[in-house]
């Protein structure tokens, strides 16, 4: 499945290009040939300089500014009052929020796993129509944020629509999109949707890898389809298993596009990426303000994808 | 395929079926059943099929939502980021790979922590204003490179390895110039790669919502998926339009995928190994 893409990403850090003694190799091109080759890596090298390192790096610098984006309004560099801010006077939305987000991204982060292992178990069978389930199930991947909310949103239509008419049968009514109670559930529901195509996949191809000899043995020896993947399918396939769940839980920590069509983070959905869009981009535009939230959500982000990488790099290590 | 009659699986065949009838056909069946329906009908009852079907509905949306200008801002934005982006890609990826030049380790590295830094979309706003890349056209196709570069980078530095030095050194020796080598002889070489990363980069630059969101604001200037969505905020209650409209902007892309599904999952699948 993978083809010929780059393996050893897959584990660690990508090996650089083979070391050459000397640093660079020069002799082949020369002269105005290499002139061109400089002058052919400037856009390229430029651009991911301005547009790609910079912002990258500048998010905790803008955190100390009191930036608002709008011209004219001069930047002042304010030290951590955004920070002192965000744990003083706004704390009880930032505390919703970071309880939002972690809502959110455990909730994402493991029935997505739990249900990708189920679908790639079932796809793993020889069954017919294989290629079309797998391609049906990671359709969402190209639908793309707007088409996949405004979809769901089509369905959860409070009025009238099919999800609406189905719970009528049952004497309830809800607002969905827009309950306190069901927002949040529902946009869980929705991302898992758009993103479980692709955990399947990395199962998949973690699955084909196992030798068959090892299926056909435990099967000759009886074991039930169950104790198969407990003892043989699941602890062959870890490599897989971290992956994917990192990639969940780094993801979805970090979602906030679908959240932002879905509900625009009202009822209980203010994911920490969610209210730093809302800050930065909404109404007064507090840029200063939106990069502290920006700096929190990161500080989470390692917090949970740091020590889960050395769980899951130690459990490989155990098991293989 | 000995095994076939060991490993197939009824139980895991009905589960397929109904799973994916229910959560990923029939949502799909739904929308286009919708887009058919007139208004009268989708208040009144919106789960029969629809009589009588309203193809009109997919006139107004598109001339309702200008759609018109919003695709064609897709295609120019779409096109233009993705051929930049592949073009910046293979010019830093191929000298870097050979270690033509020097600090090629210090290029591969920060390309390699380019894939670990998080998008700083505030920073990115405010330099778009300074830069005069702030809702113009030039400005959007900058600001859509970076992506498919960095993807583009990781991937074609390990297709490169695939090509012979001995190549690039008989082409310098009878004369062959450094770009007419890299696009006549080394180009075709890589293609499945080339379009891979572009095929990635195309969608991710097709469906962005955030992008349009921050780095526009007028309408003119809009891709489809801000176009949509604005047409949503608008026409909150009109279903059928809407319906019709979301059709619109999905197709193109269910049709792509249908084509080019190999790719797709390539793409994806290589660019979530930077863990």
């Amino acid at each position: 499945m993978v083809g010929r893409a780059p393996e050893e990403p897959a584990s660690g850090a990508p090996a650089p290009p083979s070391p050459r003694r000397g640093g660079a190799r020069t002799g082949v091109f020369q002269g105005r040939q290499r002139a061109a080759m400089y002058f052919s890596m400037l856009p390229g090298a430029a651009i991911y300089l301005v547009l790609g390192i910079v912002p990258s790096a500048a998010t905790a610098i803008i955190s100390l500014t009191n930036y608002t984006g709008v011209p004219g309004i001069p930047a002042n560099f304010v030290g951590i009052q955004n920070y002192v801010q965000a744990f003083t006077i706004e704390w009880p939305g930032v505390a919703h929020s970071i309880i939002d987000t972690l809502m959110f991204a455990s909730a994402v982060t493991v029935v997505q796993n739990v249900l990708a292992l189920l679908v790639a178990e079932m796809l793993r069978r020889r069954v017919p129509g294989v290629a079309f389930f797998r391609a049906l199930i990671f359709l969402p991947a190209v639908l793309g944020v707007t088409v996949i909310g405004l979809l769901w949103a089509l369905i959860f239509n409070p009025s009238g629509g099919p999800a609406a008419n189905f719970l009528r049968l049952f004497h309830v009514s809800t607002a969905f999109f827009g309950s306190n109670t069901w927002a949040l559930p529902l946009v869980i529901f929705v991302q898992i949707w758009s993103s479980l195509g692709f955990t399947v996949l990395v199962y998949l191809s973690g699955m084909n890898a196992v030798p068959v000899e090892l299926f056909e043995v435990a099967q000759l020896d009886g074991g039930s389809a169950w104790n198969i993947f407990r003892f043989v399918t699941f602890p062959m396939i870890a490599p897989s298993v971290t992956v994917d769940v990192l990639l969940a839980a780094v993801g979805s920590l970090n979602v906030y596009d679908l959240i932002y069509v879905l509900t625009d983070g009202l009822y209980h959905t203010n994911t920490l990426g969610m209210f730093m869009f809302n800050s930065a981009f909404q109404g007064s535009g507090n840029l200063g303000f939106g990069a502290t939230l920006s700096m929190m959500l990161f500080t989470i982000t390692l917090a949970v994808a740091l020590p889960l990488q050395r769980y899951l790099r130690k459990r490989e290590a155990r098991i293989l | 395929m000995r095994h076939r009659r060991l490993n197939f699986s009824v139980g895991a065949f009905v589960f397929l079926v109904l799973f994916c009838a229910i959560l990923y056909l029939a949502p799909l069946i739904y929308l286009l059943n919708v887009a058919l329906e007139s208004a009268h009908q989708f208040l009144a009852n919106p789960l029969t099929l629809p009589h009588p079907i309203m193809w009109q509905n997919f006139v107004n949306a598109w001339r309702d939502a200008t759609m018109g200008v919003y695709f064609s801002n897709s295609v120019i934005y779409t096109g233009a980021a993705t051929i930049l982006a592949v073009a910046c890609a293979v010019f830093l990826a191929f000298p870097v790979e050979r270690r033509y030049v020097r600090g090629s380790n210090a290029v591969y590295l920060s390309m390699v922590l380019g894939f670990f830094l998080p998008i700083g979309i505030i920073p990115l706003f405010i330099e778009s204003q300074m830069l005069h890349l702030y809702n113009n056209r030039i400005g959007y196709i900058l600001l859509h490179i970076q992506g498919g570069l960095t993807l583009g980078f990781i991937f074609f530095v390990a297709y490169f390895k695939t090509i012979p030095r001995e190549l690039d050194e008989s082409a310098a020796l009878d004369g062959c110039g450094y770009l007419r080598y890299l696009f006549q002889i080394v180009l075709p070489l890589i293609k499945p790669a080339l379009a891979t990363v572009g095929i990635y980069a195309a969608v991710a630059v097709w469906n962005d919502l955030i992008g349009p969101v921050v780095f526009l604001a007028n309408n003119s200037l809009f891709p489809l998926t801000r176009g949509l969505f604005t047409f949503y905020g608008s026409y909150q209650s009109e279903w059928t339009l809407l319906a019709a409209g979301i059709f619109i902007v999905a197709s193109p892309l269910i049709l792509a995928f249908i084509i080019l599904q190999r790719n797709f999952i390539e793409g994806s699948l290589s660019g979530s190994l930077k863990l």
